[in-house]
């Protein structure tokens, strides 16, 4: 640990005397880097207890292109002459647009004895980062760019996404509770009132629902919640 | 393996949390196709209306397994 601290402290050093202490003359130049190490170890020993050790570690580095504010005699500098730079029509424009992304799984399992009967154990993890500049880093931010490195099983659907689906589902259940209280008369569905909630909803010509009056409650509220889902919206419009 | 068009919309947001939400229902193999100047006619609906008018703006449709 004393050694690499010794090693970490030149290699700054170094970097900082081959690049120029007075920053005001640096290059436009955009250096990134990144090391990543994981490991899993996963193991079931003989009286089945599961051991499981995760190692993780990252290091990063970037030195970024920085623009020049002012020069050295403290003069501002124009930094429409840039080099490098990103741009998108004629008035957007940022710094050099950069976009790198990694990502991965990993996943192990282990069983000791007979295979159907021994002690099994099993993991997974992921990796995910992405490092973005300039207009690059702009769009990502506007279009939840998180979710392209996500290492989620569900392919990446955003916790936001799936709060509004939660609450969509609530919001199905409710319409649905309402239509069956609505349509029903003695626990079977009700001609006429069924005939007031298809109206205008494309559904009047629907051979299910032109078998349904009569039938017990429950065939609707199934098909409700499963293959006429979508259509609980138009259905519930016409509860009077 | 065939489709079957559940859901249109011209919001981007609202076809995910519409597709999230048929996921978390159970159905199956649920996606979302963006389709370019397009008209679609929602027939759960009377008369029908076109989803997407001249503006030609993308439309989204959630399928999910038949």
């Amino acid at each position: 640990m004393y050694y690499n601290r010794i090693i970490s402290a030149l290699v700054l050093s170094v970097v900082i005397i081959i690049s120029g202490c007075r920053t005001p003359h640096h290059t436009n130049t955009l250096i990134f880097g990144t090391n990543t190490k994981f490991a899993i170890d996963i193991e079931a020993d003989p009286t089945g207890n599961p051991n499981l050790t995760i190692g993780y570690k990252r290091q990063e580095a970037v030195w970024m292109p920085l623009l020049a504010n002012s020069d050295n005699n403290g003069t501002p500098m124009n930094n429409t002459a840039l080099l490098f730079k990103g741009q998108q029509g004629t008035a957007d424009q940022d710094t050099y647009s950069v976009l790198a992304s990694f990502g991965a799984t990993f996943s192990g399992g282990s069983t000791m004895g007979i295979e159907t009967q021994g002690a099994k154990v099993s993991t997974e993890g992921g990796l995910a980062q992405f490092f973005a500049t300039g207009l690059a880093a702009r769009k990502l931010a506007e279009a939840g760019g998180s979710r392209l490195v996500s290492v989620q099983p569900d392919g990446g659907v955003s916790e936001e996404i799936k709060m509004k689906a939660a609450e969509l589902m609530a919001s199905w259940d409710n319409k649905t509770s309402r239509i069956i209280a609505y349509v029903q008369k003695d626990g079977k569905v009700d001609k006429d009132r069924l005939s007031a909630l298809l109206k205008d909803t494309g559904l009047g010509d629907n051979d299910f629902f032109k078998q349904l009056p009569g039938k017990d409650i429950n065939e609707l509220r199934a098909a409700l919640k499963d293959k006429y889902i979508n259509n609980v919206d138009a259905l519930s419009r016409n509860i009077k | 393996m065939s489709y079957l068009a559940i859901d249109f919309f011209k919001n981007k947001t609202n076809a995910d949390v519409t597709a999230e939400a048929f996921r978390q229902a159970g159905r199956k193999n649920v996606v979302i196709k963006e389709k370019d100047s397009m008209i679609v006619n929602d027939c759960r609906t009377e008369p029908h209306k076109a989803l997407v008018d001249i503006d030609a703006a993308p439309l989204y449709i959630v399928l999910s397994e038949k």
